[in-house]
Parts: structure tokens; sequence; C-alpha cells
């Protein structure tokens, strides 16, 4: 790839290889093109040069604590115009919201087991088998749900 | 060294300190001017060259991000975000003074010779290569004075900030291609430039 279209085609490339930022792909033909072109090569080497060169300006004047302090004063004067997003501290109103609504809960179901209690098949039968051995001329000793005389 | 692009704990603790300052904490917008007041000078010193305008930029800076932090995405670096506004701000200031610009080129060194061959080795400390050195630097401060702002924004951004392609595209807020067009013209506006004022061959 060479004469002057070529070089139209490898030109603009030759800034991003000398800062790193060409892909791998395009990086072996530009190189191959420099190694046989003058002209790029120049452009190659100047644009080093001037990154050489504009790190080496001055560095800015330096600033005082002083005048930071100053620069500061200004920012912090200025009327608070921020948007604040509100401030997120869930725990402060949660934990006793919770606790009453976890209270509340416990005392409505305990209410309503003791309105709605039934006794359990169980209990029923205890409750029969004492009332039949307590009734007079009652068979005595067979408990409720077996037969009169077929002692287990 | 370039910066990568993936947060690294710096970027991470400027996203944690945002929240902070949001939710209340006053200390934490302190701690950002602490650590940014420096880039920011130095950004804005780099377009406008003096103190006394480097420090209003830096003011006017912190300004802009106390009042716009309530709308800073936390999926975007704080980095590129205070360098956007630095650079935007200081391009403003150097257009509304463009008229009192001026572009002296000395043409001091030896002309006709490619830049490269011109330029000393950096390590060499003779008194005639510092001098040329010096005169090279003024000729391409000068030279890149001269640039229209948008590509003078990026050869900055590059050259002196040493900011990445993709880096210097979220800063403009451009594509990696416009990046590459405009460093590509800056280089060779600047090579022209020297060489019209005969201190390079082009």
């Amino acid at each position: 790839m060479n004469g002057k279209s070529g070089c139209q085609k490898v030109e603009w490339m030759v800034g991003p290889l000398v800062d790193g930022e060409l892909p791998a792909a395009e990086t072996e033909t530009v190189e191959n093109h420099l190694r046989e072109c003058e002209s790029c090569r120049r452009l190659a080497d100047d644009f080093r040069a001037f990154d050489r060169l504009a790190q080496g300006w001055e560095r800015p004047a330096p600033v005082s604590p002083a005048e930071w302090e100053k620069v500061w004063g200004k920012v912090q004067s200025r009327p608070e115009s921020v948007r604040m997003r509100p401030v997120r501290r869930p725990l402060e109103w949660m934990i006793p919201a919770l606790s009453l609504a976890a209270l509340l809960i416990l005392g409505v179901w305990i209410a309503f087991q003791a309105a709605t209690r039934t006794p359990t098949p169980v209990l029923q039968e205890r409750e029969a088998n004492k009332i039949l051995k307590e009734a007079p001329g009652s068979p005595g000793t067979a408990p409720v749900g077996q037969k009169p005389g077929k002692s287990s | 060294m370039k910066r990568g692009m993936s947060r690294d704990p710096s970027d991470e603790e400027d996203l944690r300190k945002v929240e902070e300052y949001l939710a209340g904490e006053s200390r934490a917008f302190e701690y950002l001017f602490g650590k940014y007041r420096e880039k920011v000078y130095t950004v804005a010193f780099r377009f406008v060259h003096n103190k006394e305008d480097a420090l209003e930029i830096t003011q006017e800076v912190f300004l802009r991000v106390h009042q716009g932090l309530g709308s800073f995405k936390t999926d975007s670096k704080f980095f590129t975000w205070i360098y956007r506004i630095t650079v935007n701000r200081a391009i403003d200031l150097v257009r509304s003074r463009k008229s009192r610009r001026t572009v002296p080129l000395e043409g001091a060194v030896e002309g006709g010779r490619p830049l490269g061959e011109v330029l000393p080795d950096p390590q060499s400390s003779n008194p005639s290569d510092l001098l040329v050195r010096k005169e090279l630097s003024e000729s391409l401060f000068n030279a890149v004075e001269s640039l229209s702002a948008k590509h003078r924004m990026v050869f900055v951004l590059h050259a002196i900030e040493n900011l990445s392609y993709k880096e210097i595209a979220e800063v403009v807020g451009c594509t990696l291609g416009t990046v590459m067009s405009r460093l590509f013209y800056a280089r060779r506006k600047l090579q022209q430039i020297l060489a019209d004022a005969g201190t390079v061959k082009r």
C-alpha cells in the first residue's frame, strides 16, 4: 500500500498508532507502510514530537492554601441550590412501626382463635368417656368407639 | 498513564461521596472539592494561561457541580463529568476573549527541517538543546493557541491531560471517530502552522 493513495488510506491511522489506540488488526498494515514511506514516517515523528513538547509546557502557577480557602468560601457562600434527595433512614421509623403492626396482628389472631375455638376430637372423646363412666348403669369400662364387652 | 475505562476504587469513592452529599452529609462535597480542585485548575489553566482566569473557572465549575449534583447520573464517572464542565467553561472563556489572542511565531529555531530531527533528546541538559527545546515548545504553544476551540480541546485533553480516546469522547460528548478525526486535523494543522512559520519542514 504505497504511493499517494496508500498514504491517504493510512495517514489517519498514524495518530492512533503513535498513541497506542490502533486496533491490532490495522497496526501491522500501518507499520509496514511506515517502513517504506518517508512522508508518513515523518508524520508519525512529528505527532510524537508534538506530544513530547506539549508535556513540557509550563506548569500552572501554584495556588496557595489561602487562595484555595477563598475559592472554597465563594463556592460555599452561594445559596443552596442543589436538589437534595430525600434522606433515606428507613430504620428510624420502620422499627417502631413494624413492632406496632406485629403486636396488632398478634392481638387480632389471639382474639380470633379464642372466639372460634372448637374442641378437638380427642377432647370430645375424653369428655364423652368421662360422662359415660360417671353415668348410673353405664357399662363403665367400654370407652367410646369400642364395643361393650370387648376388652382390649 | 491513561486511566482505564472500568470504574476504579477512586470512581466508586466519588460516587459514594455524591450519594452522601445528597443524603445530607455536607462534608462530602468538601472532599470532592479537595480532590478535584487542582485538576480543574490545571485543565482550566491549559486553556486560559493565567492564574486569575483559571481560578475563576475553578470556582464556577464547583458551583455548577454543586448545582448539578442532584441530577448527576451515578452510572457515569464523576471525573468525566467535572472535566466536561471545566473544558466547556474554559472554551467559553477563550471564545469570549478571542480578540485578545495573538499568535507570534518567532521561528527562532533553524527552520526547514522535520520537527523530529530538530527536537533535541528530552534527556539532554546541553544549554543549546534546552534553548532549542524551549523555543520549539513556545512555537507549538502559540500554534495550539491558534487552533479552533474544538480541535484545541481534543489536543489538550490528549497531549497534556493524557486521556484515552474513549475518555476524550466521554468528556467532549462525541464519538470515537470524531475524536480521531479532530485530533488528526489538529496535528496536521499544527504541522502546517509551524511549517508556514519556517519552524519546521512540513
